[in-house]
């Protein structure tokens, strides 16, 4: 205590001299041993201060992950980043499916999964599982390639070509997610910027500025898109000219611009990059065949398997049989004029009982099959497209017309040949051959609504059909999550 | 003038000192109650000034004192004595370890205080305490001993992850364990393994080297941890050597361990009948053809008893399957140590070998550890010294509770299959109903061996008696190898037909420094100050890797280098780290007005660039009723004390990257590897925080023979950290953000009685604790865990949430559910349906304990002993998960539960077991019907011992010579019909997988005997 009295004095002395005359003068051991003790206090504050100091020892980097400022600094990070955005799309793939052929009148429901009770007995809800996943894949998508053109020009020491090929993928692909999400969805927000804060209160673009935007990224990317790629998985599973033109013509075959279309889809089939395979079940059982424009490709045997997932098109057509081909449709697809088509299901009476019909979709492997890649854009579909828009230019006979396409399909699935002579046959035939050739591809749905069929076909099929399911709903996560979307549910929903 | 100044100034100094001398010298002699030798280094002080001397090398002292003066006398590791001088002129004192004494002193982290000042709530455990109880972690020892303090283990696995709860769950998604501080080391303390059954890093802990364990609960005590306080602070101290001749202790003891229940099942004869009439029901019911039973039922019973129809029609083969998941258990313990020093070294110096067997088949726990403490004073100024402990363990491990290869789930095989199947000879493997964990046993290992170093240097610098400096620079290495086969014979379990074998290595590398100093002093007598001011640092890394191989030539060649196939392998890596500053003051006015404030500035890693310090402040104060003069007059009442507390603490056990934006390397595309954006960054990301408020009273009468205390708490934990959805439109489908909000309020009761003293001595000690858990906001969210757990908002966290049962309808035996579903005004419609999908789910049950407490009587006469401690807890559900399979009324083959013999059999029937119906689904949804009060009450450990009397050790060259049985978990009260009421299924355990029962192997009920030979 008297030293501490005295510590007190000592340092009020410093700054009030007048009370050091109260002072005993006493001698003490301890002041002797003050300047060194006040000097290794001083080395001591001084190491801890530093240690404080130094901002990275609060800042150690994750090892195994990566922080977004170092993600696409330098020219080796580029290819990383497109494959994240090929990874991205890829999401799409299964929802593809899931929208355009369990949604119309395709299947019956035959498992436990609400999200596919949902779409197969017409019940769609706005919590919909597969909406808010379509809804995710596709912004997920556009976020990266809208990470990739803000930040790609200022990347040193890319090369002009792969920076010019990178941006027209990017541009590519936001393009057709879009395109899928204004068909699918309606109106929607069109994310421009991958600023997370912009993108969280959005609201909804009309239709007509969406696909205005989608003509325009499709028609930049295709010039400076590769003609090719150098071997077949690279050419088949990444976005090639003859991508975007069989993008651009399905956009025009939906906005029944029909000279359009029929100018792609010709500029496709006559490049003879892709060709017919003889056999229909190359379509089916094969990856990478010789017909396929662009497909979401899966490595097999490896860890990035879509397995058992929910959505994996395997696991819910093959493994668990969530939904099976309705009996209407596998009426259609035993007709004669499929031919080899009706490969596209498969019968086990051991399956058969009950509501459960016995049949399957088998277009998509079996889980151990190595059959997980998804068509986007094949060959066939261009014959389709052409064969639709030349005959609503009144084109049905002849070299260039609609029958001649339509016999290339039915020649190849071995069917007898199609004869149509009037317009209105035609397009009976060519929404007929549709089925044949792309059922479980996701078309249906939109075939439908673009040609307006839709309530008559499929009020026919369901009970439960109301109008409000030309659309999906918007995900009702988005519409609590995003202040913008608050009360902008699509109709009936 | 200036002389005759100096002149009076002396004179009045002398007066002064005249006053004060009226001092008398007073001398003695210092010892050791505990065994009579001198004590030198003791510090003998007058109380309230500075004067103090030490006792020399044979523990003699001298001072000068007046008679009203107290003399204090302290040595470190025993309880100070205080002692009026009075007319006594030769005082021999000797010293106890005791610690129930008023000046107790506990561990406050970065510092100890004596109890009496303490204005936080600290449970303190003394190492004795928990000697030598048969278990292999002290969390275990732990058990019903602190109030409020709620451990549990998963299941009777050796070596598995606890659960310790202080004061209730504070984190939804965050960590609820306590930060465990080794001397202040902050420890690894979560699962580094690969399995889905956690494993215990504290099982590496010789809890015979334990000193002390300090609980630290409340706010006030604990805010000095900052913000990894929330979830409560155990405060580890391990022995010191202390002065006198070098003390040897051996000890060892031996004993076996043995289920603490078994359940009962249907023998053959049961089972055929049961199965039989289950088959037929369903054929009446059309839902089974009507050559069923005949036909596919008998061939499957003919094929489960390996061929031999005489197996099933007349009970030639009626195995007990049960008993054969479980094994001899015999355990060893070995344990050296030896202390001692002089004045200015001190060493403790441990090595203990442990060798156990589980009751499980195959599971094994090895510990060999050692340990050196050594304490040196270079100068009066400055000491220093090291604390080592190495450590190597080795845990023969099973499967977790839901695989078929673990042990118990063998209860499922039929009763009529043969453990050797007569055709081969071999265990039975192929054919049985399900894979036979026997072929684990025989044809596979599965250790994990674990390295620890834990170790710290110091020094500390005495500036002055009132202020000194502590430097620490500690170590936890933490190196854990799992090392797996499993041969051919397993390959229906493993799918790998020709073996599979699994290494993994994980390493943690966690470095500490504490730096701070420590002031104390008494100012005009009435004002004592003392305070702690310094800085901490932590770093933490961890790499992890691990491969696996299949196609093995033979069991021969069980390493990775003989497989001909690498199916899998991964490396990865993480680290955190902490930089924190902290001061807490403490001020005590006339010893009977207290005031505490402490506070603590965290940075850390893990927090995001906006919040990347935390400041955790609490305030607490107290006052010393007893001493006050009004109070004198009632002379039963020794102490009496009110206390409260508030403050703020934090719960940083989030993920080490949770702030940042990051991207993932694993979006590869047709084969060629990419990345993908995973997490948005949210540079605004902080621990959770918890407020708490505290509010105790302590009292002690008759001299302390009655004294206890009670505490009521509120703790409120805000911005829980949440995985928030966000638009897709971000790009992104969830964020972390702090959003949600619980509470936990509860009392805590603490009961130490002395009830006979003398020659006999009885002492009682009883603490109870009460808490309710309520979760506020979760932004909307159900978060869902185990089978029917959830956190939901205005429920306790894990609240099981599921169908409930109806019991059996008499006229049909179909299983009935409550239908629940609200009506309109509210009500709910209590009909009953046959169908579990009609009827909707509501919240049939907790799992958290309403009360749960201990309490432990030690009778003592002269050198024997008897001690017993009874632990439990009561208000918690438990859901067995297994039921569905275990007692479903023959649904599948599985063998059943004898209580389902009690099933419904015809019209008017009333019973809870509806109609056998295989495959029929007939009341095995998940329900109420699986869910029991979970209460217990448990006789954990009883130990009698037998000091022999000096006399006759002294003869045999021993200073003490003890013998004693010690049992564990010897009786359990419950109606749990379970295996045991202390469970929580392993590979389901989280904070919300609460309750849960799966196949969980029971508590072990151990008996030793043992010998602590002191020389």
């Amino acid at each position: 205590m008297t030293i501490l009295k005295e510590m007190i004095l000592k340092n009020n002395m410093i700054r009030n001299p007048t009370i050091q005359s109260h002072l005993p003068k006493k001698p003490h051991v301890f002041f002797g041993q003050r300047k060194n003790t006040f000097r290794f206090l001083g080395i001591l504050l001084a190491f801890l201060v530093s240690v404080s100091s130094c901002r990275e020892i609060l800042e150690p980097p994750p090892i195994d992950l990566l922080v977004d400022e170092f993600v696409l600094n330098e020219a080796s990070d580029v290819d990383a980043v497109r494959l994240g955005l090929y990874n991205a799309y890829r999401g799409m793939g299964a929802f593809l499916v899931v929208a355009g052929d369990f949604t119309p009148d395709f299947v019956q429901f035959n498992g436990t999964f609400t999200v596919y009770n949902e779409l197969a007995n017409k019940q769609i809800t706005a919590t919909n599982a597969a909406a808010q996943g379509l809804w995710g894949a596709i912004y997920s998508t556009i976020y990266i390639a809208n990470f990739i053109e803000e930040r790609i020009n200022e990347v040193p020491g890319v090369t002009e070509a792969t920076r010019t090929r990178v941006l027209a993928e990017a541009r590519f692909l936001r393009g057709f997610a879009n395109f899928i999400g204004v068909y699918t969805f309606g109106d929607i927000p069109q994310v421009t910027t991958s600023d997370v804060t912009t993108n969280r209160t959005i609201p909804k673009t009309s239709r007509i500025e969406i696909l205005a935007s989608v003509l325009e990224d499709l028609t930049a990317a295709l010039p400076d898109l590769p003609a090719n790629n150098s071997n077949r998985i690279t050419a088949k599973s990444f976005v090639t000219q003859n991508a975007a033109r069989t993008a651009l013509a399905r956009y025009y075959l939906y906005q029944q611009s029909w000279a359009e279309a029929e100018q792609f889809a010709t500029a496709v089939i006559a490049s003879q990059i892709q060709t017919l395979p003889a056999a229909y079940s190359d379509v089916i059982f094969a990856e990478f065949d010789d017909e396929t424009i662009l497909e979401v490709a899966y490595a097999n045997n490896s860890s990035d398997d879509p397995g058992t997932s929910t959505f994996g098109l395997n696991n819910v057509l093959r493994g668990r049989r969530e939904v099976i081909p309705a009996n209407t449709y596998v009426l259609t697809m035993l007709e004669t004029n499929a031919g080899e088509r009706r490969q596209t299901i498969a019968f086990n009476a051991q399956q058969q009982r009950g509501n459960d019909n016995g049949w399957s979709v088998v277009k998509y492997g079996s889980p151990d099959e190595a059959n997980n890649n998804i068509t986007i854009f094949r060959l066939a579909e261009l014959y389709l497209i052409r064969a639709e828009a030349r005959a609503r230019q009144g084109r049905i006979g002849g070299s260039n017309g609609a029958l001649a396409d339509v016999n290339v399909l039915r020649t190849r699935a071995k069917a007898p040949a199609a004869n149509f002579t009037t317009q209105d046959i035609a397009l009976q035939v060519i929404e007929r051959e549709r089925i044949y050739e792309l059922s479980f591809e996701g078309h249906r749905w939109y075939d439908l609504k673009r040609t307006g069929r839709i309530q008559n076909v499929m009020s026919a099929f369901s009970s439960n059909w109301d109008p409000k399911f030309e659309l999906w709903p918007i995900p009702q996560s988005e519409i609590q999550r995003n202040p913008a979307l608050s009360g902008q549910q699509n109709p009936g929903y | 003038m200036k002389k005759i100044s100096l002149l009076l100034l002396l004179c009045v100094l002398f007066s002064v000192s005249a006053v004060l001398a009226q001092d008398v010298s007073i001398t003695g002699q210092v010892t050791s109650a505990e065994d009579g030798t001198s004590l030198p280094g003791v510090s003998v002080q007058v109380k309230g000034s500075t004067r103090g001397t030490q006792t020399d090398a044979s523990g003699n002292y001298q001072i000068n004192a007046g008679s009203n003066a107290i003399l204090v006398f302290s040595f470190v590791g025993l309880g100070a004595q205080e002692i009026r001088v009075g007319n006594q002129s030769i005082i021999n004192v000797a010293l106890t370890s005791d610690d129930r004494t008023l000046s107790e002193v506990v561990v406050t982290g970065y510092g100890t205080q004596s109890k009496r000042n303490l204005t936080g709530n600290i449970a303190k455990i003394s190492g004795a305490e928990i000697e030598n109880v048969p278990v292999t972690t002290f969390e275990q020892a732990l058990q019903g001993r602190a109030a409020g303090v709620q451990i549990t283990s998963l299941n009777g696995k050796l070596g598995q992850g606890m659960q310790m709860r202080i004061r209730g769950s504070s984190s939804v998604t965050a960590s609820n364990e306590p930060l465990y501080v080794l001397d202040g080391i902050p420890l690894t303390s979560s699962d580094q393994g690969t399995s889905t059954a956690p494993q215990n890093p504290l099982a590496d802990i010789n809890f015979n080297d334990i000193e002390s364990i300090d609980i630290l609960k409340d706010a006030s005590a604990a805010a000095i941890y900052g913000s990894r306080a929330s979830n409560g602070v155990v405060l580890i101290t391990t022995k010191k050597g202390k002065t006198g001749k070098t003390k040897f202790n051996a000890s060892y003891q031996m004993g076996s361990s043995t289920p603490t229940r078994l359940r009962d099942w249907l023998n053959t004869e049961q089972y055929v009948e049961l199965f039989s009439e289950a088959v037929n029901n369903s054929i009446a019911l059309g839902n089974l053809p009507a050559n069923y039973l005949t036909g596919s039922t008998y061939s499957r019973f003919t094929r489960y008893a390996a061929g031999d129809e005489e197996g099933w029609r007349n009970s030639k083969f009626d195995t007990d399957w049960q008993s054969e998941a479980f094994q001899k258990a015999p355990m060893g313990q070995f344990d050296l140590s030896a202390s001692g020093g002089d004045a200015r070294t001190r060493f403790f110096v441990s090595g203990q070998y442990l060798d156990q067997k589980g009751i499980l088949i195959s599971n094994t726990f090895k510990r060999l550890s050692g340990r050196v403490n050594l304490d040196h004073k270079a100068t009066e100024k400055l000491s220093l010294g090291v604390n080592v402990n190495l450590a190597r363990t080795e845990n023969g491990r099973l499967s977790n509770d839901n695989a078929f290869s673990t042990p118990l789930q063998i209860v499922a095989l039929p009763p009529m299959t043969p453990v050797i199947d007569p055709r081969t000879d071999q265990l039975s493997g192929n054919y049985t109903l399900y894979y036979n964990p026997l072929l684990n046993r025989d044809f596979s290992s599965n250790l994990s061996t674990s390295y620890r170093t834990i170790g710290n240097v110091y020094a500390e610098y005495k500036f002055a008696n009132w202020l000194k400096f502590r430097s620490e620079w500690g170590t936890d290495l933490y190196n854990l190898n799992e090392d797996q086969y499993f041969g051919k014979e397993t390959s229906r379990n493993t799918g790998a037909p020709n073996g599979q074998g699994f290494s993994s290595w994980a390493q943690i590398t966690n470095y500490t420094t504490n730096n701070f100093f420590t002031m104390g002093t008494t100012l005009a007598e009435v004002h004592d100050i003392d305070a702690t001011v310094g800085m901490t640092f932590q770093k933490s890394d961890a790499t992890l890797n691990q491969v696996t191989g299949q196609e093995f030539p033979s069991n021969s060649y069980t390493k990775i280098i003989s497989a001909a196939r690498i199916t899998a392998g991964s490396s990865s890596a993480t680290n955190f780290s902490f930089l924190s500053y902290f001061a807490r003051a403490n001020y005590r006015f006339a010893n009977k007005y207290l005031f505490s404030v402490s506070g603590r500035v965290d940075g850390s890693s893990r927090f995001g660039e906006n919040n990347r310090y935390g400041f955790f402040p609490a305030a607490s104060a107290g006052w010393l009723i007893s001493d006050e003069n009004f109070m004198k007059d009632i002379p039963s009442l020794s102490l009496l004390k009110l206390r409260a507390s508030y403050g703020l603490t934090g719960n940083a056990e989030i993920g080490n990257f949770d702030s940042y934006g990051l991207y993932r390397g694993d979006a590869g595309y047709a084969g060629v590897p990419g990345q993908r954006p995973e997490q948005i960054e949210n540079p605004d990301l902080r621990w959770e925080q918890t407020t708490q408020t505290d509010a105790g009273l302590e009292f002690g009468f008759f001299g302390g023979r009655i004294s206890g205390e009670v505490d009521y708490y509120v703790k409120t934990t805000r911005d829980l950290l949440l995985n928030v959805n966000v638009p897709g439109t971000s790009g992104f489908r969830t964020q972390l953000r702090n959003v949600g909000n619980l509470e936990n309020k509860g009392w805590e009761f603490v009961l130490n009685t002395e009830n006979v003293t003398g020659a006999f001595t009885w002492n009682t000690t009883l603490n109870l604790a009460a808490n309710r858990n309520k979760i506020l906001n979760l932004d909307g969210q159900v978060i869902e865990g185990g089978f029917i757990n959830r956190a939901v908002e205005g429920q306790p966290i894990g609240s099981f949430f599921s169908i409930e049962y109806a019991g059996v309808d008499p006229q049909n035996g179909d299983a009935l559910y409550y239908v629940n579903e609200e009506r309109p005004d509210g009500s709910l419609d209590r009909s009953t349906t046959n169908d579990p999908n009609v009827a909707q789910r509501t919240v049939i049950g907790n799992p958290n304990p309403t009360l749960i407490g201990g309490i432990s009587n030690n009778f003592a006469y002269k050198g024997l002993e008897l001690n017993f401690l009874f632990q439990g807890q009561y208000g918690n559900d438990i859901y067995n998960g297994g039921g569905k399979f275990q007692s479903a009324n023959g649904d599948f083959f599985d063998n059943q539960t004898t209580d389902q013999l009690n099933r419904w059999r015809q019209p008017g029937d009333v019973t809870n077991v509806p109609q056998a119906r295989l495959f029929g689904a007939n009341g095995t949804a998940e329900s109420s019907r699986y869910l029991q009060r979970g209460d217990y009450l448990r006789l954990k450990t009883a130990t009698l011992s037998y000091t022999l009397p000096n006399t006759i050790s002294s003869k045999i060259k021993m200073d003490r010579v003890r013998l004693y049985v010690t049992g564990q978990n010897l009786l359990t009260f419950t109606k749990y019909t379970g295996w045991d009421p202390e469970v929580n299924a392993d590979y389901l355990a989280g904070n919300i997988g609460l309750g849960n029962d799966f196949y969980s192997a029971p508590q072990a009920k151990t008996i030793i005997v043992g010998i602590n030979l002191g020389f």
